[in-house]
């Protein structure tokens, strides 16, 4: 039980690290960053085991996304995009079932269900998550080109990092 | 109460979900500029289209008033028109003097009520002599001739309409300028008729009748109606026209009063010389 606490703890710190000090750097001096925007924390909220409730687990969302939020002085915006995501999880999970139900002890990565499975899941929730995150950016549909093509973009780049990051942090 | 609590503890994380969102929202708004501009911006078609709506609602129970200030606001502009004035041009040398005085002057009435459909029909009017009604003062409405006032009280006034068989207007043809007189025979509504146009004039089916100006109850050239048809009566040397009324009696509402503010002047010099 500690220990888990502890580890996504520990992955709160790491993913906020790698976040504001690499990839929002990297984004920066990069010149097609306007599409091209690479999200690792949402892994995080993804990562989250299954004996957290629901209400833990929005709340830890909201945390994380507030300070991401502070780093990229966009207050609100990131953590409006995280409460959706930690908010539709248990959907995604309902809907992307594996055949042997869940493990109510484990948490849903890869190494538990499947590198399919989790790129099935992973994908979902990224993608909406995305598409949330740039809606509330513009504010407005009037643009709604604009968001979908910079969804695309970032998460055809985010996705890679986020499959990255499950190999090197849980080897088979 | 135990309910209310099962259903915090299942339904939570929607309230949760909720409740940070809308915290979100405000942060967002009260944090980044650009953001703020839009829901500045589109909070302000929203309640723009609101108060649109609502506009638009309460001038539907205000129609009532409008109408009310509209007949006025036409009483005043038919105050203005060019056969209300009395022409006091006058050619002096090389002098033209512009100046015109308003002859008549239009008090919008109300009809309280109103018959067609007896022998001799009348109606009664809102406004009496608090208003400055006297008897003999013509009635119009927006289309045509109503009326004479017969008799007046302190608020309201009764008129003679055009069908009653007292009533006699003096009309004329429009443009070609015969008159006569117009009478009411008794049996249909919609249906006038006029005397006394001479037999050689030429005279054909849908020709204007107007007032003719002669009596100082009606200006000259307000609409009364069109020839319905005519006729020669056996060893008569005039016609007998039936004319089409060009305003509905049956649908009075709102109708003008108008006064002649040379009444007075023309009847005292038209009797002065009556007995010569």
């Amino acid at each position: 039980m500690n220990n888990v606490n502890l580890r996504n703890g520990w992955r709160l710190i790491l993913l906020l690290l790698f976040q504001v000090a690499v990839f929002k750097q990297l984004n920066m001096q990069w010149s097609y960053a306007v599409y091209f925007h690479i999200f690792i924390y949402p892994i995080f909220i993804l990562l989250l085991p299954f004996r957290y409730s629901k209400v833990v687990i929005i709340l830890l969302a909201f945390l994380m996304g507030i300070i991401v939020d502070i780093f990229y002085n966009s207050i609100g915006i990131h953590a409006s995009a995280c409460v959706f995501t930690a908010f539709i999880r248990p959907n995604i999970l309902a809907i992307n079932k594996p055949q042997s139900d869940y493990d109510v002890l484990l948490s849903p990565n890869a190494t538990n269900y499947g590198f399919l499975w989790f790129l099935r899941y992973a994908s979902i929730l990224l993608f909406l998550h995305l598409f949330f995150y740039f809606s509330v950016e513009a504010f407005t549909f009037v643009y709604i080109g604009q968001i979908i093509l910079k969804t695309l973009a970032s998460f055809f780049i985010s996705i890679l990092f986020i499959i990255l990051y499950q190999f090197i942090f849980n080897p088979k | 109460m135990r309910n209310l609590f099962l259903l915090f503890i299942k339904y939570g994380h929607i309230f949760l979900f909720i409740f940070l969102e809308f915290l979100c929202f405000i942060l967002i708004i009260r944090n980044n500029r650009s953001q703020q501009e839009i829901y500045l911006n589109s909070a302000n078609i929203v309640t723009g289209s609101i108060y649109d709506r609502v506009d638009k609602m309460s001038a539907y129970f205000k129609l009532d008033r409008v109408a009310d200030s509209l007949a006025n606001e036409n009483a005043r502009l038919r105050k203005l028109l060019y056969n209300s004035e009395y022409q006091s041009v006058t050619n002096l040398d090389s002098l033209y003097n512009q100046d015109s005085l308003f002859q008549y002057a239009y008090l919008v009435g109300k009809v309280v009520n109103n018959s067609i459909n007896l022998n001799n029909n009348k109606i009664t009017i809102n406004k009496g002599s608090n208003h400055g009604v006297k008897p003999r003062m013509g009635v119009i409405d927006q289309n045509g001739v109503v009326g004479i006032i017969k008799d007046v009280r302190k608020n309201y006034s009764i008129a003679v309409s055009l069908l009653h068989r007292q009533v006699r207007i003096s009309a004329s043809i429009h443009p070609q300028g015969y008159f006569g007189s117009l009478a009411w025979k008794g049996d249909d509504p919609t249906i006038v008729q006029l005397e006394d146009i001479p037999k050689h004039a030429i005279i054909a089916i849908g020709d204007t009748i107007v007032t003719s100006g002669y009596s100082s109850k009606f200006p000259e050239k307000i609409s009364i109606g069109k020839i319905d048809s005519f006729w020669l009566e056996q060893g008569f040397n005039s016609y007998t026209i039936d004319v089409k009324l060009s305003n509905d009696l049956s649908r009075l509402d709102y109708v003008y009063i108008i006064s002649d503010n040379f009444k007075n002047e023309k009847e005292e010099l038209e009797q002065a010389t009556k007995n010569e």
